[in-house]
């Protein structure tokens, strides 16, 4: 499991507004929906989320329904939805900040928090949030959120990865397609399996176009897997801020590995270029939905 | 080449998106913004080529080097600017960010068109009973419209290509432009919609093909114009 979103709030806000904004926003997302509507007697308040899951196709009517239960929930807020491209959040949010605009509530992807943070936008959340919220998350998902000692963001879900699997081309390899490997030690001899059969397909597929997030995510648990690490599975191995940093090195001097290290798993060169010059035989989302 | 040739896309496009409503506000936001930098342009142009101005080629300098900012620089104070006159999630914002960014090329385009017009036509109409608008109006701009019509094309373009400034100075779904329409819509975290994204983009060069193809005439009459002088 590992951390993909936050949400943040802004410094700019009342303590009061960020309280109630960021206690009942939570209460909302984290914690279950309550069943009764309260009544406002006054114009409700408005708070502004800037986020991009309201604006995409695959997560907008999930976030389009939180928000909606969540004003049934508190009639007195309005929850004004500022829609923002995942790639442009932080230059947005920025450019915002500056112009003493910042939404109140954010949310936010790996590295995110502490960039605003540091142009001042974001409030430490300790005084608001209830103990009981912080002590159920993993202490190293809390850290992420930190910046400068304050505590700026919080998790707001948490994202399982998967593999997705070819059914046809298991079978086609001579591999029951009912029993998916479950260890690496079994996808790494069924990987060698269709690549011997099979020597035109790529057999592993990841994501490497989101570099960042790439580094962060997938590459450490690549390697982790290949050395043995990371065998319970909420021990999910985990890039340190300092590996981070130096992710967009990282990544060339991975690719460029030896293959003792990597050639296991056909990642001998940049799993990018080889999925554009032949079919994968496994890849994310839309090609595996294609290809099952 | 595609391995199956469907529709799909072209009908999500225009049923399941707000692309209607992105279009409509693209065509009126850079319409009217085109529209007025062309007004503001001649009239401008014709200040600087006709009328003796103290410190002319400084400011004409000036009115260059604007165009040399890169255009985050302006952005941010557009936006604090904007944002003072409760102007931002408006046309008015949009409109008025677009000329900014295309009056001052406009306007060493227009005086290289209103120079190419030799002053002794004019002086002929106002010989003839015009006056100086007068002479402008019937005289100038119908020997300049090639000109005209290449500078409304190149601040229609700058402004229908725009990302970052319509995605900055509006955050209402009901304001976007087709471009951060576009991107809000197709281009997720995880996922990019190419069909829907591809099928958009060919609906969204339409209308500047069919602009193009009518007024390739002019624009090429009114480039050459501007680059030969005399």
């Amino acid at each position: 499991m590992t951390r993909d979103s936050f949400s943040a709030v802004t410094g700019r806000a009342a303590a009061g507004r960020i309280a109630a904004g960021l206690a009942s926003f939570l209460a909302i997302l984290l914690f279950a929906m309550p069943s009764h509507a309260a009544s406002c007697s006054g114009m409700p308040k408005q708070i502004t989320f800037a986020n991009w899951a309201a604006a995409e196709t695959a997560t907008a009517a999930e976030v389009t329904t939180s928000v909606a239960a969540f004003e049934k929930a508190n009639p007195c807020i309005h929850v004004k939805m500022i829609a923002i491209p995942f790639a442009d959040m932080v230059s947005q949010l920025t450019v915002m900040t500056i112009g003493n605009n910042t939404p109140d509530v954010m949310e936010f992807s790996s590295g995110m928090p502490q960039a605003l943070a540091a142009e001042g936008a974001l409030a430490d959340l300790r005084p608001f949030v209830d103990k009981a919220l912080t002590s159920d998350i993993q202490p190293s998902m809390l850290q992420d959120g930190e910046a400068n000692g304050k505590l700026v963001a919080l998790p707001l879900s948490l994202t399982p990865h998967g593999f997705w699997y070819n059914k046809g081309l298991m079978k086609k390899a001579g591999l029951n397609p009912a029993d998916p490997p479950k260890t690496i030690s079994v996808l790494t001899h069924d990987i060698e399996l269709v690549k011997s059969k099979e020597p035109n397909v790529f057999p592993f597929a990841m994501m490497t176009s989101k570099g960042a997030y790439t580094v962060v995510v997938m590459w450490p648990w690549l390697l982790s897997a290949r050395s043995g690490a990371g065998k319970k599975s909420h021990e999910a191995p985990r890039c340190s801020r300092q590996a981070r940093d130096r992710g967009d090195h990282a990544r060339p001097a991975l690719v460029r590995a030896p293959p003792d290290r990597l050639d296991g798993l056909h990642v001998t060169q940049d799993p990018d270029r080889a999925v554009r010059r032949s079919r994968p035989a496994v890849a994310q989302d839309l090609g595996a939905r294609r290809l099952s | 080449m595609p391995r199956i040739w469907a529709l799909a896309a072209y009908r999500d496009v225009l049923a399941y998106s707000a692309f209607p409503t992105y279009f409509a506000n693209s065509v009126i936001v850079n319409v009217t913004a085109s529209l007025i930098t062309v007004l503001l342009a001649t009239l401008a142009g014709y200040s600087f080529s006709r009328f003796p101005i103290r410190g002319k080629s400084a400011l004409m300098l000036g009115i260059l080097a604007m165009q040399m900012f890169p255009s985050t620089v302006l952005l941010i104070a557009l936006y604090v600017l904007f944002r003072r006159f409760d102007l931002l999630n408006t046309y008015t914002a949009l409109i008025l960010s677009y000329i900014t960014h295309g009056l001052p090329f406009s306007v060493w385009m227009m005086r290289g068109f209103v120079d190419a017009v030799p002053i002794q036509i004019e002086e002929a109409a106002m010989i003839d009973g015009c006056r100086r608008s007068g002479a402008l109006s019937r005289v100038v701009v119908p020997t300049m419209l090639p000109g005209m019509v290449a500078v409304a094309l190149f601040a229609f373009l700058s402004g229908w290509n725009d990302l970052i400034w319509a995605l900055t100075l509006t955050t209402s779904p009901a304001m976007r432009l087709i471009p951060p329409g576009f991107v809000l819509t197709y281009v997720g975290q995880f996922e990019t919609y190419w069909n829907q994204l591809m099928a958009g983009s060919v609906m969204v060069s339409v209308p500047t093909i069919l602009v193009f193809m009518f007024l390739q005439r002019y624009l090429v009459q009114g480039l050459t114009a501007a680059a030969v002088k005399g």
